[in-house]
């Protein structure tokens, strides 16, 4: 186990690198500066700005330097708000991301779970069908044009929650069940083929012998060991988590982490562009590493092992 | 017993039954290929064969649907913002498609009597006063056009890359492996982003945006099934035949992995679909005047308050393309393959 966790650390470790790396390149590699559009500089003003940011200097040079930065945690100033340091614009943002984001994967797996158990217990009866058609569209429809349908007719037409911004907890309600359908749908055929499994087994055989009436078998016997395997989408979900974050705080005008993701897009603030994609970077490989270790933890019988298998 | 069950039946009664040996091993039903055997598991899922024929008419829609409403693709602004108008069912009163309005204070407002125009648009007309039917079929013709073409692109990279990975093995498995863990631990949207920042969007860069990401799972599922079919009997016998390691993977290998590819194809399309519109969503899709379902959504999402079926039309038949996309791959997994059945 201490084995297999140092070699996993080492390898994220390593995928970090090649990610900062990576980005840190791509966006050299697009073309012009970002002061070639203030017309008003001349050549001299644009030389001296080049030289306070360090743009002046060779490429590797730049590469070390912004390299040493990250690692001490300082990940560059802000083009497009006044020299604010990136660090600072991502700390001011992460609250409502991390809201939405948490409040949505817990609300999604544990309806998700609920709606798949519900469809197995009731295996091919309308419920199930209810169930499945729900995990099917719910999969299908892309989370942005679920959600800005929602805000349309649920906040517009019929005017029940708030339409848009982020003044309270209310305000969060839409956003968090837009980004959820994703999580439902995942979570819900996940554990309907789970628990189907779990039900035909011998020790749930034994137990509805024994007497014990159907519920108790459901909730208390089957229940757990179904659970187990689910654990294993958490990861991918966090993930669709984040893609959904960008689009949904976009529609509701959430003041998060996406929202401001796309907006420093659509005017190439490339240091802010840079910093939130190694946190999701950063986040998305650590989620992996914490679902396979808690897997293993649940479930003595996974053995982890180091690389060779 | 034994003695009146000897008197009932005598032994003049019983005839020796006749038996051919050669007719043990009769075949009674007739022998069925790979695809006739999936077919008629395909056939059995109503779920499949109803997206399957929404599909189609999707894919003969986007080919000849911009050609069906009769209105030029041009810009027409004294014809913008008109609300959709079917003459047909104009008059049925629940279907949204009576050429009116319905304003913010509920003010139902009628701009085709208002503006004196003749000709009715099927699904509206956008801020420029171009056709959204023309439109909508351009947009579903030019996602499907990069979705494909991503999906290919894919399959071959994949394919071939987890085909070399499996088959040869040992360190080359092993340093490919390595270099697949490490792709797949950067998360998807970030590199699309990135290159289309780089490549300027437009259909190509996103097309290929899409490939270099999608490749991964089409590389890991291909290298396990040849893992586990390249020592089977009739890849060694092939071997000892004295074949080539390329015939092998080729002509052996590649038969037994068909349906897997499919089934990964399958499930590549929608995602495909689906990043291209997220793209256009946030910004990073498709420059006017072309049009995708992507770009469609988000200029219909500026507009929702005050002319929501610019949004509603593309919403309705990307989710439709998306849904039956996904019902399809579903039963086409479930007849290639009944082991990973749900």
């Amino acid at each position: 186990m201490g084995k297999y966790l140092l070699q996993r650390i080492l390898f994220m470790l390593l995928t970090l690198f090649i990610i900062i790396s990576l980005t840190f390149f791509l966006m050299k590699l697009i073309p012009g500066s970002p002061f070639a559009a203030a017309a008003k500089l001349t050549e001299s003003q644009r030389a001296i700005m080049e030289a306070k940011y360090g743009l002046d200097q060779p490429l590797p040079v730049q590469y070390f330097r912004y390299m040493a930065n990250v690692i001490q945690g300082d990940l560059g100033v802000s083009f497009q708000f006044s020299n604010t340091p990136v660090t600072d614009l991502i700390a001011g943002r992460i609250g409502p991301s991390a809201v939405l984001g948490l409040q949505a994967m817990i609300f999604g797996t544990i309806f998700g779970i609920f709606l798949g158990v519900i469809g197995a217990l009731r295996q091919n009866t309308w419920i199930d069908t209810g169930s499945t058609l729900v995990a099917v569209v719910g999969k299908s429809i892309p989370s942005f044009v679920f959600a800005a349908l929602l805000q349309y007719f649920i906040a517009v037409k019929l005017g029940w929650l708030p339409v848009a911004f982020w003044r309270g907890w209310e305000y969060s309600i839409l956003p968090t069940i837009a980004l959820s359908i994703f999580p439902i749908s995942i979570a819900a055929r996940f554990m309907r083929t789970e628990m189907i499994e779990v039900l035909s087994s011998d020790y749930i055989v034994l137990a509805r012998a024994k007497g014990a009436n159907s519920f108790e078998v459901a909730f208390k016997h089957a229940l757990r060991n179904a659970l187990i395997p689910v654990v294993t989408v958490l990861g991918p979900l966090a993930v669709s988590l984040m893609t959904g974050s960008l689009v949904v705080e976009k529609i509701f005008a959430v003041p998060g982490l996406g929202e401001q993701f796309v907006t420093s897009i659509n005017v190439l603030d490339y240091p802010v562009i840079m910093g939130t994609t190694i946190l999701f970077a950063a986040l998305f490989i650590f989620v992996v590493l914490v679902v396979d270790v808690l897997y293993s933890i649940i479930d003595p019988r996974i053995r982890l092992s180091g690389g060779e298998n | 017993m034994a003695n009146q069950s000897n008197k009932k039946f005598p032994k003049e009664m019983f005839e020796k039954a006749h038996y051919d040996e050669s007719l043990s091993e009769k075949i009674e039903k007739p022998s069925l290929s790979f695809w006739q055997d999936a077919w008629l598991r395909v056939k059995k899922n109503k779920a499949a064969i109803v997206s399957m024929v929404i599909l189609t008419l999707l894919l003969i829609m986007a080919l000849i649907g911009p050609y069906l409403s009769g209105h030029p693709t041009g810009q027409n602004v004294s014809h913008a913002n008109l609300p959709p108008k079917i003459e047909a069912v104009s008059d049925i009163s629940w279907l949204p498609f009576d050429g009116t309005l319905t304003n913010r204070n509920g003010e139902t407002l009628t701009p085709y009597e208002d503006r004196q125009i003749e000709e009715s648009y099927w699904f509206g007309t956008d801020s420029l006063g171009r056709d959204l039917f023309t439109r909508l079929w351009e947009g579903v013709r030019i996602s499907l056009l990069i979705a494909f073409l991503a999906t290919a692109i894919d399959m071959v990279i994949g394919v071939s890359y987890g085909a070399i990975s499996g088959y040869f093995g040992g360190r080359v498995d092993n340093i490919m492996q390595r270099i697949i863990e490490i792709l797949s631990g950067i998360p998807n949207l970030v590199i699309v982003i990135l290159l289309i920042l780089i490549l300027e969007p437009g259909i190509l860069s996103i097309t290929l945006a899409l490939a270099i990401t999608g490749w991964v799972t089409m590389a890991r599922v291909v290298r396990g099934q040849v893992l586990k079919l390249k020592n089977q009997e009739f890849a060694l016998a092939s071997k000892t035949l004295g074949a080539t390691d390329f015939r092998i993977i080729y002509k052996h290998l590649m038969p037994n992995l068909v349906g897997v590819i499919i089934i990964n194809t399958m499930f590549t399309i929608p995602s495909a679909i689906f990043f291209e519109a997220f793209l256009s969503f946030i910004g990073l899709g498709l420059q006017p005047p072309d049009a995708s379902l992507g770009t469609l959504i988000e200029e219909g999402f500026k507009v929702i308050l005050l002319y929501p079926y610019m949004l509603i039309v593309p919403a309705v038949v990307i989710s439709l393309l998306m849904i039956t996309f996904n019902l399809l791959a579903d039963g086409l997994r479930d007849a290639f393959d009944p082991k990973m059945r749900d």
